[in-house]
Parts: C-alpha cells; structure tokens; sequence
C-alpha cells in the first residue's frame, strides 16, 4: 500500500477493455476530483479523458495516455426554465441528467441506449438516438461546451464563438482537450410514446416502409431478422412511435431501477450461436407480432438497453462486433444483396440487425450525413473478423461511412477510403495542439 | 435548520453535503476551491431546492476560519447542524516529519475542527438543540511508522470530541464522533487494501440519517470496531512486526 510519492495525484494501474471485447490495456487511471487535479498533470503527460468507459471503441484508453476519470464532475450548475436550458459537468450521466430534466418536463431528445453513459462521452463520439432524422446528432443539442487543455487553459466554444474548436471537439474523439462542462437544449418530454409494430418480409421491405412512414414519425426504426435465409433476410418490423404530449410535468423524475452493463461484452458464457440466435430471432419475431401496439413511458423508450443489458452477456470470452453503416438511400438495396451474401458465404448468425433513417450534418470523422443507417451485431470468433472486413469493402463501395465509435477494429484504411475530410481533421487536431496531448489507441489505430 | 459541513468539496463531505440538501436543510459549505464550491452548491440548490452559501479558504488558517463562518452565520438561519469531514494527509508523514508539515497536520485534521466548534457551538448551547459531528480515522487506533502525525492529530481530536460531549449534551446538543475506516475516496485510491473500502454515500447517508440521535463514537463501516478492538489489545511484541 505504498503511496506514490512522485504523482501529483492518487493513481492505480488498470485493466481497461473497449466495450466490444476487442481492445483491452493496461493504463495509469486517475480519479480527479476537484477543478485543481485537472491542473496538476506533469507537463506534456499524454493524456485522455474517460467518462461511462462504453465505447465499443478503445477511445478512452490506450497509446500510452493516463487515463482521467471524469465521473466525479456530475454536477448540474444551470438551469433555465425559460430557455429549457441547462448547464452540467460534462461527467454527469445521461440517467442522473434526465432525472433533473424530467422532474421539470423536459428531456434531451438524443439519448445513446442506456442511463450511464456521459454527455462527455455523447459530446465526443457526437452520438445519435433514435430519431436521428428528426433531432440530428448529439451536437445539435449542445449550445455551448467548456474545453479545458493545458496549454490554452478554459475555453468556451458554440456555433458562434470559436466555431472551429466547437466543430472540431463535437465527434472529436476527445482528442481537442478535456470536455469540462457543457449547456445542452432540452425539449418538453412527452408523457408516453404510442409504438406500432409493422411487420414487413425482408430487409429490403422494412425498409421500404422506413423511408415510406419513417420520414413523418417522431421515432422510426426497424428490427431485423438477419438469420432468416432467402428471401427472408431481414424480415422483421418497423417500430414506430409518436409522442404523445400533455402538460402534466412529472416530478418522478428519479429513473427506475436498471441494468447495469458489464463493463465489456466478454463473458463466461456464449449464448449467441447457432441455433441459438436464429431460434432467438424467430422467437423475438414472434413475440413483436403479438404485441402490435403499445405505450412506453419515456424511460424505458429513450433506454432501451437499460432493461436488456443482460444482451451483452451472453457473446461469450471474445466480446461482439457491432458495425453500424450509413448508407445513401439509392444504393442500400446494393448494400443489402452484399451483406445477405456475406452473411451466408461466411455462416455468420447476426445477433441484431436495425435500421433509422438519418439527417444531420456530416463532416470530419463524424457519424453523420443523409441515408440509412444500418447497426448489425455479431459475435466475435475465428471468422469474424473476415465478415467485418467484407463490410468494410461493401461500405466503400456503396459509398457509405462506418461508425468510427462502434467499432474497436475499423482499419486506419477503411476510415481513409471513406471518409474524405479525414485530413481536415487531422490538420486541425494539429492547429489546435502540435504535441497532440489526447491520445487514445483509437486515435494512434487512425493516425489521428 | 442551517448545517455546516467543513471539507465539503470532495469525498465524504460532498457525499454528506448532497444527504443534507436531499434531507431539505439550508447549506453553508466550507472548502478550499471557489470552484468545487460554486459547483456543488449550483448542483444542490438546482436539483433539491436548497439554499447553499459557501465559504472558499485554507482550513489551516483557523482565525480565518472563525472570522468566514462568524459572517457567513450571520446571514443564514441559526446553525442546528456542524459536520466536520475535513482532513489531509502527508505522504511524508512519520515520526520524523518536519515541524512545519507536522504543524499543517495539526492545523487541519485538529485545529480548524475545533476552532469551527467555537464559532458555532454556543448559538446551539444558547437554544438547547443542534448537532455536531467529527470524523476520526482507524489509522489512529494504534500509531505506526506512517500517518504518525495525523493518527496523533486525529487522536486529539478523539479526545476533543470527549470533552465536547461532556460539555454539550446536558445542554440539548448531540455530539457524535465517528471513527472511518478505508472509503472509497482519493485517500484511498490506488491503495492495494486488504479490507474493502466503505461508499462515501452510504456512510454519508447514515450519519445524516442518524444526524442529532448518534450520540458518543460510532464506527463506519461498522466492521471496524471489532477490528480496532483486536489491533488495540495485540502485545506490541506481536504488533511491532506488522508492516501496514
């Protein structure tokens, strides 16, 4: 138990593991816990900021960078019931942030899947939820963000005031600095949401009916069965939804018990094979038939996960992939004949296949531009790995981009061939900070 | 109805802090850094409704002390609560500590709990209700080679709390000390423990629960106290081989 004399704060060494299973290292983690800690790291120490730990992407560890925990800065510093407003710590979880909101009727309408995720974390990865063609991406929500780096100290940047900082930091994989606080735009929060089931026979005609009564829905994606051979690839449902809004404010705003996740999808036991996940599948199918409406109170909607986490434990020692895809609309039918093939060539059994349709401004590494987008999870195993890269290909080749957060493995190349603003930000990471502090193994695997 | 917590940015303070605002009493939160305080006082008067003043100085300074919560009382509804979570350690602290380090030492972990007591103790002596807490540590059931000072500081404190109780309970005023084992705090943060560290907001909310009833030494978690009983009654032939 000997004190580390030489540190200027308390630190331990640290197992950390990218959600997905596929990156783990060892790293320095430190628990700062008041504003002077940020201040006091050695100088030119490389350095990265972790909130939640969820990316399935090793973005908050890795190419030698101390870790700091950022989950002691949960504080809500400012509220305007006028604007719908508020000010946070940018550690405060999404669950703790909506509890806030929720007792004065108001909600974040871009909410990752589940409650202890950080906005941070959503900042960073510029994360979408389940209206991405409606509400954008995370960014379109943050008014104003609090950036602190040690060689330029506090920084305020908006739209407005150094734009470029604000462009560069929202879906900046935390590498422009450390993400203090944040004034994030809420919107009243519907009582209820009214959800139908539309089943459909295949992918093609799932989506189909997404882009037909998808665009004027306030929430629209699909479930698909991706086991299902044939002409069947991919039938599944539609789930819509429609908020239904009344003025009666909630003050239970305090969320429900949950579940929480592991901290990575590696586990003792693996379920998800075959004949298991195509008898899930069919099943689950099933079950979405009998129930064709529904209501679901605004917790369970906006975090879904939070009563499925037990999802994530049944992928076995090597943890999951999942890729997640957005694809112009004309070309998914391509993209769709692709990845039937590459499922059957490969004997892949897909654990989830879904679909949203997507509207938000694009640019640098950003998840975000017009099309379908398109989340297909898998286990991870021998041929595995071969699947993904085949969806790489298949990605260039429709033109598509793939998620950069949810996937620890995405090649440096592949990011290179499909995202053309890729230098842009690189160049402007290296404006901002020559020595290039923030470091993550996602940031040393893309060169950025 | 107002309660006071001295070391309130971080760690167990802030944990108590956030039960005394859920538990709806008015704030006054004492610590080093303007900017713990400002957040964690917007955080408490935004999401409970409270009223949270702070007061932002070097506990080490005790006339300083005195003089900010003198005039920070003043101004706020009568003092009914005095929780005393503050404390600092020394990575160079053994029996050979130099006298400066030492005197910090003493200066936070006994001085400042004390002088913070003076100030507000007699309003509640004069009302005849009101509580007041301290913090001890099991690191100064029995001295060894590390923590020498601030296990002395601490035992001290003991002591004062004694005293304390003796002068305050006939009067209406609860006195509660209780000795903390390992929390899951930055004291104990990257420290290989062979006993498993306590959550700051269980303990927290036990205390703030208890808050006026507790009377005399408690200990929390409360597995410690046979612990401290048995490292107390080994021989020191025994306890002098120890290396902890």
């Amino acid at each position: 138990m000997a004190a580390d004399d030489a540190f200027p704060l308390p630190r331990q060494q640290a197992e950390l593991c990218s959600f997905d299973g596929g990156v783990e290292e060892r790293a320095w983690l430190v628990r700062p816990d008041r504003y002077r800690d940020l201040e006091q790291l050695p100088d030119g120490m490389r350095r990265i900021v972790r909130g939640g730990g969820y990316s399935y992407a090793a973005a908050s560890f890795g190419g030698g960078a101390l870790v700091q925990d950022f989950r002691a800065f949960d504080r809500v510093l400012g509220f305007d019931a006028e604007s719908g407003r508020v000010r946070c710590e940018a550690g405060i979880t999404l669950g703790k942030l909506f509890a806030f909101a929720a007792a004065r009727g108001l909600y974040l309408p871009v909410q990752p899947g589940h409650p202890d995720i950080t906005v941070g974390g959503c900042i960073a990865a510029d994360v979408h939820g389940k209206s991405p063609a409606l509400d954008g991406t995370f960014r379109r929500w943050v008014v104003e963000l609090t950036l602190f780096h040690p060689a330029r100290g506090l920084q305020t940047a908006s739209a407005e005031e150094n734009a470029e900082l604000f462009e560069l930091t929202c879906g900046g994989y935390g590498l422009t600095g450390h993400i203090v606080a944040a004034t994030l735009q809420l919107r009243p929060l519907p009582i209820e949401w009214e959800l139908e089931n539309v089943a459909a026979l295949s992918l093609l005609a799932t989506v189909d009916l997404l882009v037909e009564r998808g665009a004027g829905a306030g929430l629209a994606y699909t479930w698909n069965d991706l086991c299902a051979s044939g002409a069947a690839f991919g039938r599944g449902f539609l789930h819509l939804g429609r908020a239904v809004n009344g003025d009666a404010a909630r003050a239970d705003g305090a969320p429900p018990r949950y579940q929480r996740l592991p901290p990575c999808a590696r586990s003792p036991l693996r379920a998800w094979r075959r004949p298991v996940t195509p008898l899930f599948n069919r099943a689950y199918g099933g079950l979405q038939r009998l129930g064709r409406h529904r209501q679901a109170k605004p917790f369970a909607l906006l975090f879904p996960i939070a009563s499925r986490a037990a999802y994530f434990r049944l992928f076995g020692g090597r943890g999951l992939h999942e890729y997640q895809v957005l694809v112009p609309r004309p070309a998914f039918a391509a993209f769709a004949r692709g990845l039937q093939e590459a499922v059957q060539r490969l004997r892949v059994a897909p654990t989830l296949g879904s679909c949203k349709l997507f509207t938000a401004t694009g640019g640098h590494l950003r998840f975000a531009g017009d099309g379908i987008c398109m989340a297909v999870d898998f286990p991870r195993s021998a041929t595995s790995v071969a699947f993904a890269a085949r969806l790489d290909d298949l990605t260039a080749e429709v033109g598509g981009i793939p998620n950069v957060i949810k996937d620890s493995r995405l090649p440096r190349a592949v990011v290179e061939r499909c995202y053309p603003r890729l230098d842009d930000f690189r160049r402007g990471l290296l404006r901002l900070d020559a020595d290039r502090l923030y470091r993550s193994e996602l940031a040393e695997r893309l060169a950025l | 109805m107002t309660a006071v917590v001295v070391g309130a940015s971080a760690g167990l303070g802030r944990a108590l802090a956030v039960e005394l605002a859920r538990s709806g009493r008015p704030l006054l939160l004492v610590a080093s850094d303007r900017r713990d305080l400002d957040a964690l006082a917007g955080d408490l008067s935004l999401r409970f409704g409270v009223a949270a003043k702070v007061l932002a100085l070097d506990a080490a300074d005790a006339d300083a002390l005195a003089a900010g919560l003198r005039a920070a009382a003043a101004e706020l509804p009568p003092v009914e609560a005095l929780l005393l979570p503050i404390g600092t350690v020394d990575d160079g602290d053994t029996p050979l500590l130099e006298p400066a380090r030492a005197r910090r030492l003493i200066d936070v972990n006994f001085t400042a709990p004390a002088a913070a007591v003076r100030e507000l103790l007699p309003g509640m002596l004069e009302r005849h209700r009101g509580a007041v807490v301290g913090f001890g540590s099991v690191a100064a059931a029995r001295g060894r080679s590390r923590n020498a000072v601030y296990a002395a500081a601490k035992r001290a404190l003991a002591s004062y709390f004694e005293s304390l109780r003796h002068l305050a309970e006939p009067a209406g005023v609860a006195v509660a000390f209780y000795v903390l084992g390992y929390l899951d705090t930055r004291l104990a943060f990257g420290r290989r423990l062979l006993l498993p560290k306590g959550a700051p907001t269980a303990v927290a909310r036990r205390v703030v629960r208890r808050l006026g009833r507790d009377r005399g030494v408690g200990y929390l978690p409360r597995f410690w106290y046979p612990l401290v009983l048995a490292l107390k009654a080994l021989p020191h032939a025994v306890y002098g081989r120890l290396d902890f």
